[in-house]
């Protein structure tokens, strides 16, 4: 971790920004949005909030002098509403007052009036109605058609995930002000600075060159802030625009959490084969995505989840269909994973299904199916430097799972006595049943689970979650950075790039980037705000690539300058250039210090008119992505790893601990230690939060009703497993890395899909021969009506 | 004017009592250290400091700034995270004597600072300062150095970056590295802790100062209490004392402490008009509900009773086999009650699950009773105790412009302060509906402790285990004799529109054998007394089955070997 981000973190000291100083004259913006989910917007009363104190104005599509417009990927998205209303919590009007309070004051007296229509929240159902975003599109390797035959069982089922709340601790927010000449300057918390500038220049009616947009930092963003920061600048650019005055807009934890997307929730049936020693033949799978009511980026997830349709398995005959469904809900959106841990949640469930089929650990068919060198992934890339393998087998020796496996059965055994002849009642029925509807008895509704539960009270369980990630934008364009380095005439460093610091450490990995590179100490180094000004059509910072991308970008900057720096140290020694180097802020000559410190041969250097500054461009190499025949080499490479996940299970109250996630991943000669682990630890944990007690819920006219931190609730320190156990695979270098290292970000948030597993696990166990459904989250009360047999299949 | 030291600075706040201390913090006086992460008391990100004279010595509490009204300020010791980090200390670059000098940037950090450092246990850094707040609360307080006892204290702070295991490494290491001795050897004696921890370097020398700067900002306050100023009597200079607070309220014509060298360079808000005088001031208990349900009654109210200003209305007190709760006492106090706790051993783990520390140290008992949640905790475990409330005043509340009919009564006070006793179980009527009349408050909360032949078990199932609102909570005070059930009262919340007790279940119960099927037979009866709904909180068959299996929890936990293997 950057030291100096943190030690302005422990002191209160680092300004996000709602705790920037305000220049006098800045206004305060309030959101009046939709409170129907779908409708005719008939009008807009704004007679009587004008006149309430404060009020400065009150702007509505009409008053947007460009285009009244902010979908990046597909126009489908008004900066306010106009026409039809599309979800609750779409922004209609914007209020500006001198404060926030009056804004919002305000904001409430306005009247929007809606004619409702029909609105339909379910992707199922939009999906059946041919509501969606994009058209289909299919990933296939093989002739899935003809394996069927050829294997010797099959399984077939449904799978669910819900949506996430990212819930960055900082919230939505953003200040614009006008300048000089007719231009807007934008602070905004976003993870794309240049999406923000382009979305506000679009809505202004503005060149790009006129909009500059700086983010410092930001309190967490997790993706929810990378195409839905844009909302809210250009609101706040628009109120700033019309009055001349900076505005200001922070969105209340409450409005941030009903009006912004999630992650997406999906529906997906699946049907696999496998052939008589477990090896799995045939993977068919439909996954019905709920993109909400715009497409924000819902396409280019929906292509993660087909690009990680197999997860960390290799299967011959594939078919993946995905339809991106539009609903009436808040636009669903980037969320740490992006569209991957819900392809990995069905094919997990579906290796589930097929091992319960046929009576077998699913450890044995997951650890048969792990990919291997040169397995070929249904978009016709094949698996380099493939770990699956290595890291399944560190794990299971490293965290000695067999005895851990052997520990549970036996604990399990030893509450559960009469489990042999509840096993044998059950055995009769048919194991493809989703639930055996008759354990508890069709009798009294309630009187029944209570006998059938038997004592005592916990049930345990463990699961093993492989995980295979790919790293690159899909949009192979998108995979591209720059950095713009200085260096003074005092020898200090000032970075520049595209990156933007959320608590993911990458401002601390560019420092040393630099810093190695030109072979000085990192003090010496200074990471700039990330600015459309120094870094113009960067890639937002997501898909794990930020320190990759911009890192490369940095050191191909600072080995231009270091090469110049060079040649002025050689003349000076009289030698070669190629002899010399740089190290711990030393200029050496074949490998020895000479009497020239770095300061002194920068001072030289800029006497003698050397560029001490550069710019410089970094494009992933060897990439690309055939969408008309959906084949190509999308990714830069992959992230491999395994957990293992221990679940306990009161049987009787339902209620439950994720004791234990041990994990071996794979991140190749880790750029700084402290902060990978973080994200490692950090990203389990919030998986795990998805798929347990994480539930976003809507009321059926499709406002969100989890809507404050009273009614969703994130793992806290005592939800989070005491026992978190993140082993980093030795000696894995990464040939072409970023000094050998793999990206990190997102790819540990799929252990915590082991979870939902584990859990599963333990539930089984409480009450035996029963299927729990694949649904996640696996809230208490689906798992404590589960047990009972009151769940929607059981009843 | 609300004078008050405000880490090393004492100044005047002149915002409406109701105001919270977080938006005086972020607003006016431009500490924006203090994060506000969903002012609800549910994320722990604007954790402070308060410090509150006490015998001479300055008792320091971890409070969420969201849900501290800024009247509960006047003479106390605000510290924000600005105010625990040394001078200097946020930059490690390159410093060139001169400017970055002059600014006060140098390398100290306190060693909980450090241990964050080292650990990386701060990634965006958001909820960072009220981590640190946290735990240096937790080192003011602590009994001993316990790295669980250290969680405890930073359960209700939410971080969604690291997933706290960076956070469990560096507590541990600070309950390592500091010296155990010196904290059990302080424990309970403020002023010795406060010495300790700026020896460490935990805590700027300014924490020395406070009992002294405190006692002397009272005096120019001009009075020898803290009692806030009660703005209706400070409009009536000849009305004679609150007939119910011990302490006489501040002459009116104190002179205004002036505000401190930092002085707000924002405006301060003008204050909200007074509310109908009729109504009387706004009673305000912990105020972690009244600023989560209706923020707007007390945001802009400068007309505050804060009880826990009431010296009569605090503590808790055990004789003769019953306990008192005055109406002051927070939920933290009562499981920190030593005599109590050597009775109620359960009672610490139950009340840890009712709220974060920082909020317990808030809330009040007689606040979750009054609130009428049919889901509180508190008011779940009183009524399976049988309790009974004490209530005091009511009735009309004089006009503030001046005594009515010629009697001269303070103004904003109440007309008359009768007190009555009644059974907890008869207090709730109806939804949000109490026996309580208005301007009535509760004074005490009494209850019988056990006897050596009744168990008493509290059962409390949330979608997050702790920290979260329960979808049903239930209690049982069960007195057994010789396998039988001599008494049985049960109590179950969530499943109806009050906090129910189930009277029937609970009758049918008695001098039943301790048994399985007594247990279904009861859970059947509670059954049909029972009206749960569909909510946020779970369905209503949810809710029926854990009605019923908390039920058979209760008894399975108080009188495992009756229950037997065979059931449930």
């Amino acid at each position: 971790m950057s030291s100096e981000e943190v030690r302005l973190h422990v002191r209160g000291a680092s300004r996000f920004l709602d705790d920037q100083p305000l220049p006098a004259g800045t206004l305060h913006a309030a959101v009046v949005a939709s409170a129907h989910a779908h409708g005719r917007l008939l009008g807009i009363d704004a007679a009587a909030a004008s006149s309430l104190p404060g009020v400065r104005a009150i702007l509505t599509a009409a008053d947007v002098p460009g285009e009244n417009q902010i979908g990046t990927l597909v126009p489908d998205e008004p900066l306010l509403a106009e026409g039809i209303i599309h979800f609750v919590g779409q922004p209609a009007a914007l209020v500006v007052a001198d404060t926030p309070a009056e804004a919002r004051r305000a904001a409430r007296a306005v009247r929007v009036t809606v004619e409702p229509l029909p609105a339909v929240l379910d992707a199922r159902q939009a999906g059946a109605l041919g509501a969606l975003i994009a058209p289909p599109r299919t990933f296939a390797l093989g002739d899935v058609d003809a394996a069927w035959p050829r294997c010797a069982r099959i399984a077939a089922g449904r799978a669910e995930t819900g949506g996430q709340e990212h819930l960055y601790l900082e919230t939505q927010s953003a200040w614009a002000a006008p300048t000089e000449e007719g231009g807007v300057r934008v602070a905004s918390a976003t993870q794309a600075p240049t999406g923000v500038q382009r979305g506000v220049a679009r809505v202004l009616g503005l060149a790009m060159h006129r909009v500059e947009v700086d983010v410092r930092r930001l309190g967490g963003a997790f993706g929810g802030k990378e195409d839905q920061a844009t909302h809210w600048a250009a609101l706040a650019a628009l109120g700033a625009r019309h009055l001349g005055r900076p505005v200001k807009l922070v969105l209340s934890r409450r409005e941030d959490m009903r009006w912004t997307g999630k992650r997406h929730p999906y529906a997906s049936d699946f049907r696999i084969g496998i052939d008589a020693e477990g090896r799995i033949l045939a993977y068919e799978v439909t996954y019905y995505q709920n993109a909400g009511a715009a497409a924000d980026l819902s396409m280019a997830i929906l292509e993660r989840t087909l690009f990680h349709a197999t997860g960390s398995y290799f299967v011959p005959h594939v078919r993946a269909r995905a339809y991106s469904c539009r609903t009436n809900l808040p636009p669903n959106t980037a969320c740490r994973g992006f569209g991957a841990p819900q392809a990995a949640f069905v094919i997990e469930a579906a290796i589930r299904a097929i091992a319960e089929a046929v009576g077998r650990p699913a450890e044995e068919i997951q650890r048969l199916n792990l990919l291997r060198e040169g397995d070929e992934f249904p978009y016709g890339m094949r698996a380099r430097g493939a770990r699956a393998e290595r890291c399944w087998d560190e794990a299971c020796v490293l965290f000695r799972v067999e005895e851990r496996r052997r520990a549970i059965a036996a604990a399990n055994a030893a509450a559960d006595p009469a489990a042999p002849a509840m096993a044998a009642a059950n055995a009769a029925a048919d194991p493809g049943a989703p639930a055996i509807a008759g354990a508890n008895g069709a009798g009294p509704a309630l009187a029944a689970p209570l006998a059938a539960t038997p004592a005592p009270r916990y049930r345990r369980g463990l699961a093993m979650m492989p995980i295979c990630f790919g790293i690159s934008f899909t949009n192979t364009s998108m995979n591209q950075a720059s950095a713009l380095v200085h260096v003074y005439s005092d020898g200090s460093v000032g970075v520049s790039t595209g990156a933007v610091e959320m608590g993911q450490g990458v401002h601390a990995k560019l420092r040393q980037v630099a810093a190695r590179t030109l072979g000085v100490g990192v003090e010496r180094v200074k990471v700039e705000s990330t600015n459309t000004m120094r870094n113009a059509n960067t890639s937002p910072t997501a898909a794990s690539t930020g320190a990759d991308l911009n890192g490369q970008a940095t050191r191909l900057a600072c080995l231009e300058i270091a090469g110049r720096l060079r040649g002025a140290a050689a003349a000076r020694a009289g030698c070669s250039s190629d002899d010399v180097g740089f190290d711990g802020g030393r200029v050496l000559v074949s490998g020895r210090p000479i009497d020239l410190d770095w300061e002194t041969l920068v001072r030289e250097a800029h006497r003698a008119r050397v560029n001490l500054s550069a710019h410089a461009h970094y494009a992933t190499p060897g990439i690309g992505f055939d969408r008309s025949r959906e084949k190509g080499e999308p990714f830069a490479y992959h992230v491999y790893g395994a957990a293992v996940v221990e679940a306990t299970v009161d049987a009787l109250l339902g209620t439950y601990t994720i004791d234990a996630v041990r994990a071996v991943h794979d991140g190749g000669r880790l750029l700084d230690p402290l902060a990978d682990l973080g994200q490692a630890e950090g990203g389990i944990v919030q998986g795990l939060g998805w798929m347990t007690i994480e539930d976003v819920r809507h009321d059926a006219a499709g406002a969100l009703e989890t809507d404050t931190l009273t009614t969703y609730k994130v793992p806290d320190l005592d939800f989070a497993p005491r026992e978190i156990e993140v082993r980093f695979l030795e000696d894995a270098d990464h040939p072409g890395g970023l000094f050998a290292s793999k990206a990190i970000g997102e790819p540990p948030l799929l252990y915590g899909i082991g979870g939902f597993f584990a859990l599963r696990e333990a539930l089984r166990a409480a009450r035996p021969g029963g299927v729990p459904p694949f649904t996640a989250p696996l809230t208490p009360e689906r798992a404590l009506l589960w047990l009972a047999g009151q769940d929607e299949a059981g009843a | 004017m609300i004078p008050l030291l405000l880490n090393d600075a004492e100044i005047a706040l002149d915002l409406p009592a109701g105001r919270r201390a977080l938006d005086a913090l972020r607003g006016t006086l431009r500490l924006t250290g203090t994060k506000e992460g969903c002012r609800e008391g549910d994320c722990g990100a604007c954790c402070v400091l308060w410090g509150v004279p006490e015998s001479g010595a300055v008792v320091y509490r971890v409070v969420p700034a969201c849900l501290l009204p800024c009247g509960e300020l006047h003479g106390t010791h605000l510290v924000t995270i600005e105010g625990l980090s040394p001078a200097g200390g946020s930059h490690t670059g390159l410093v060139r004597g001169g400017p970055a000098r002059a600014a006060g940037l140098g390398n100290g950090l306190t060693p909980v600072q450090e241990a964050f450092l080292e650990f990386g246990a701060a990634q965006c850094g958001f909820c960072t300062p009220g981590f640190v707040v946290a735990l240096t609360g937790y080192l003011l307080s602590a009994e001993s150095l316990d790295p669980l006892e250290a969680e405890e204290a930073v359960a209700g702070q939410l971080c969604r970056c690291t997933g706290y295991s960076s956070v469990r490494r560096a507590l541990a290491r600070l309950c390592e590295q500091l010296d155990g001795d010196a904290c059990a050897r302080t424990a309970g004696d403020p002023v010795e802790r406060v010495r300790w921890l700026v020896a460490e370097g935990v805590l700027p020398e300014a924490f020395l100062e406070a009992p002294r700067r405190l006692a002397a900002l009272a005096r120019r306050a001009g009075s020898a209490s803290l009692a806030p100023p009660a703005p209706l009597a400070a409009r009536s200079p000849a009305a004679p004392p609150m007939p119910c607070a011990p302490a006489a309220p501040p002459a009116p014509d104190a002179p205004p402490i002036p505000c401190a060298p930092a002085a707000p360079p924002m405006p301060c808000a003008p204050p909200a008009p007074p509310a109908p005088a009729s109504r009387g001031p706004r009673i305000v208990g912990g105020a972690t509900d009244l600023y989560v349900q209706r923020p707007e009654e007390i945001e802009d109210a400068s007309d505050l009773l804060l009880l826990s200003r009431r010296a009569d209305l605090r503590g808790i007190r055990v004789e003769a086999g019953r306990c008192r709760i005055k109406g002051a006492a927070t939920i933290e106090e009562l499981r920190r009650c030593r005599t109590l706790r050597a009775v109620l051993p359960a009672l610490d783990g139950w009340l840890r699950r009712v709220a974060s520390l920082p909020v317990r140290a808030r809330a009040t008992l007689a606040g979750n009773l009054v609130n009428a949640s049919p889901i509180g905790d508190l008011a779940i475990l009183l009524l399976a105790l049988d309790a009974e409330v004490t209530l005091e005043g009511g009735g009309a509340w004089a006009p503030a412009a001046g005594p009515p009919m010629g009697r001269p009564s303070l103004a904003g006070a109440p007309m008359e302060s009768a007190r009555r006793t009644m059974a907890l179980r008869a207090f709730f009527h109806a939804y949000k509906q109490t026996a309580r009349r208005s301007g009535e408050i509760i004074v005490e909360i009494a209850f019988d402790l056990p006897g050596a032949d009744t168990r008493l078990s509290f059962q409390k199932v949330s979608c997050r285990p702790r920290l979260d609102i329960a979808s049903v909570n239930g209690a049982a005070r069960i007195a057994a004799c010789d396998g039988h059930i001599v008494r049985a009262e049960l109590s179950a919340g969530g499943v109806a529109p009050v906090p129910l007790y189930l009277a029937r279940a609970s009758a049918h119960l008695a001098g039943r054998r301790l048994s399985a099927a007594a247990v279904r037979e009861a859970a059947e009866i509670a059954d049909g007394e029972i009206s749960p709904i569909d909510d946020i909180r779970g369905s209503a068959l949810y809710k029926r089955l854990l009605c019923r299996r908390i039920l058979y929890a209760h008894f399975l936990e108080c009188f495992p070997e009756a229950m037997g293997g065979d059931l449930p």
